[in-house]
């Protein structure tokens, strides 16, 4: 698929899943605030993460064009997010 | 919570992300002073909501600017290598540095932000020939530029920069992203600020991903910021494209300003 058109769709797809868990979220906390929080923090988890699965869908889009130039260089940033991801768990 | 602050914080959100879609950057240099001095939160507390913000407004942004085919992804992910290396970095060192440090750190990109919105002008770069590298369609003047990328390694070295500011802050970074790619690597102007959007969100999720996982956001607080931010994105990426944003640039570097002297007040304690 066109790279372009891959990422922008994961990015878009991403971010409006996360705001209607967090507008549940929201709607739940009125009742209930342990319930509401855990949507809270799934909707903020869904967004912080949606530029993360963008890499990857870059990734993907440009090994299915067949550019191995830029792959390498998606492939990479990927690398150093996993390392981002690491680093927090392990901090 | 108050629905003051309730409306405050979507109204914050919405404001930011509006402004950031615009100029290509995330709007942390509006969240910060505002949830520092308005809303009483300590930096890191800040720099925690601000991310997510910017977080929302350059995902939402990148997509709309990646869909029209005007951001660059691969530039973006290119120029990414090291501004995550910068922000991984910044996440860590914010971890062991006073807070008070944090502020000073902001309050000088704040100041160098200003002056680069009062007296820089956007660099006029690409040409309509043949065999450039890529191209950019600009809607306003109906021309196709076609442009190559000058000094990568310079482009990587400051992008690094702007990653250890994005964490240690809470900006995106979008202020030394833009003119990087526009006076130094020959990107057009259109380009590059609809690219940095797009790089801030992976900037942002370096270093909001050790907060989230450490669990030190203010959920409620992250979760309002992130759905105005989502609204003002939606007007913003629309408007861009037929704003001149040069003339406001202007009037916008004085609110920035405003905004570093009201920190410093508050780092000095008479705010």
């Amino acid at each position: 698929m066109d790279l372009d058109k891959a990422t922008g769709r994961v990015l878009r797809y991403g971010v409006y899943v996360s705001i209607v868990v967090m507008s549940i979220g929201l709607f739940i906390s009125l009742f209930c605030n342990s319930v509401g929080s855990v949507f809270l923090y799934a909707g903020v988890a869904i967004l912080v993460l949606t530029p993360f699965f963008s890499i990857i869908a870059s990734s993907l889009a440009l090994y299915s064009e067949r550019d191995f130039k830029w792959l390498r260089t998606s492939m990479t940033v990927l690398l150093i997010t996993i390392v981002g991801i690491l680093v927090a768990l392990f901090i | 919570m108050e629905p003051v602050i309730i409306i405050g914080l979507l109204i914050l959100g919405v404001g930011a992300s509006f402004l950031g879609s615009l100029f290509g950057i995330g709007g942390g240099i509006i969240y910060i002073p505002f949830l520092t001095i308005v809303f009483g939160l300590s930096p890191s507390e800040a720099a925690a909501i601000s991310l997510i913000g910017i977080l929302a407004t350059s995902a939402g942004a990148g997509a709309y600017y990646a869909e029209h085919g005007i951001s660059n992804i691969r530039l973006g992910l290119y120029l990414e290598i090291g501004t995550t290396i910068g922000a991984i970095a910044g996440a860590i060192i914010s971890a062991y540095v006073e807070d008070w440090f944090l502020s000073v750190f902001f309050i000088v990109f704040m100041l160098f932000n200003a002056a680069r919105m009062a007296f820089g002008h956007g660099k006029d770069c690409g040409d309509e020939g043949p065999d450039h590298e890529f191209t950019v369609y600009d809607p306003k003047s109906g021309k196709t530029l076609g442009y190559d990328l000058k000094r990568k390694g310079i482009g990587s070295a400051t992008c690094v920069v702007a990653g250890l500011y994005s964490s240690m802050t809470g900006v995106g970074g979008g202020v030394i992203k833009v003119p990087v790619m526009n006076s130094i690597m020959g990107v057009p102007m259109k380009a590059a600020t609809s690219t940095s959007s797009y790089m801030i969100g992976i900037t942002a999720f370096s270093g909001s991903i050790i907060y989230l996982i450490n669990g030190t956001i203010l959920l409620d607080y992250a979760v309002l910021v992130a759905i105005g931010s989502f609204l003002g994105m939606l007007v913003g990426t629309r408007v861009s494209a037929h704003l001149d944003t040069s003339s406001i640039k202007k009037y916008f570097s004085i609110v920035l300003v405003a905004s570093a002297t009201s920190v410093l007040l508050k780092l000095m304690g008479v705010l």
